[in-house]
């Protein structure tokens, strides 16, 4: 079974089950549950977006979520989608190198997360065995504020928001 | 009614219910220790090749473990421990490789995918010691990995990395 669709099927199972469940302390189980399952999708999400694979990087967010970029605010996984599909193919060299990243379940059906993030953007792409981008230094650093949902397809990113913290000397 | 008309509709509401939730919590359970155990390996290669522990760092891999670039493959535990130790011959130098993203992708019970980013810092050691100083970052990689469940535990099967970025000095 599908990890994510297992994750759905495992915490409704809980909410089921448990007298308490909306404002009850997550069970530790639970709670790792909801931790490694959103640490999945921050990586989904760098991974998708390098590689340009635009239908896998739309199917991390929920279907009304919100993406707030540098270039502007996007509505819907459909806006979402596009926002990745319309880039020209093949991608650029681009690494979303996430550091720190902490997720703190609220409750069986929500968690946030906070995730720090060195950008390096290349100006042509790489590929496997190709020879590399010189380049001086990084191109920037973000935090990445988000917002998770468990929705019927499993934990997806209801909302995020990009805050650009420094600017390096490296390409964009 | 025959009996097995009788237990034909409770069989099909069986069915249809799928595993238990004590099976579903002990898949889920499973799949996350995969991860959890790959996720591992990542910072195991990381730290035992910035310390230049080629015993370990070749112990990593499955016994006839791959590890390299498109063009240059290492096989075999013997052969990337020599290159460890070989590469640890020079000047002392103060390296750290920084894993960043790990995306870990459980296939069955006994292998995994994975694609991991790295940005490495490299310098020379002073005379007088660390810290030695960087002005930027010596490379920036990606690695795609097969990792296999053996008798050792989890293992990487093969690794094959791209340098997407270098710093032009």
């Amino acid at each position: 079974m599908d990890m994510r669709k297992l994750t759905v099927t495992v915490v409704s199972t809980a909410l089921l089950t448990s007298a308490s469940a909306t404002f009850a302390a997550l069970d530790d189980k639970t709670a790792d549950a909801i931790i490694i399952a959103c640490e999945r999708l921050m990586a989904d999400y760098a991974v998708y977006r390098d590689r340009l694979d635009a239908d896998g990087w739309a199917d991390t967010f929920t279907e009304d979520a919100v993406l707030v970029l540098g270039s502007g605010t996007y509505q819907g996984r459909d806006a979402i989608l596009a926002n990745l599909a319309s880039r020209p193919t093949p991608a650029v060299a681009h690494l979303i190198m996430l550091t720190s990243v902490k997720i703190t379940p609220i409750d069986e059906t929500s968690a946030a997360g906070i995730s720090y993030a060195i950008i390096l953007n290349g100006d042509r792409p790489v590929g496997p065995g190709g020879p590399p981008i010189q380049m001086e230094g990084i191109t920037s650093v973000n935090v990445y504020h988000t917002e998770f949902a468990l929705t019927a397809e499993g934990w997806r990113i209801s909302r995020m928001e990009l805050e650009p913290v420094f600017r390096g000397p490296g390409l964009a | 009614m025959h009996a097995i008309f009788r237990l034909a509709p409770l069989a099909l509401i069986l069915c249809l219910a799928g595993p238990s939730p004590a099976q579903d919590m002990d898949e889920l359970m499973r799949t996350n220790a995969i991860v959890t155990a790959c996720e591992r390996l990542e910072h195991d290669y990381a730290i035992f090749r910035d310390r230049g522990d080629a015993e370990a760092f070749a112990n990593l891999f499955t016994e006839d473990g791959e590890w390299g670039r498109p063009t240059t493959v290492l096989k075999g535990r013997e052969a990337i421990r020599e290159y460890i130790e070989s590469s640890s011959a020079g000047p002392p130098e103060a390296h750290l490789q920084l894993q960043t993203t790990v995306q870990i992708t459980p296939v069955d019970d006994t292998t995994a995918t994975g694609i991991s980013y790295a940005l490495v810092l490299e310098a020379p050691i002073p005379e007088e010691g660390l810290p030695a100083t960087v002005v930027g970052f010596q490379v920036a990689s990606e690695s795609r990995s097969t990792y296999k469940l053996t008798d050792e535990g989890w293992k990487i099967a093969t690794r094959e990395y791209t340098t997407l970025f270098v710093d032009p000095e």
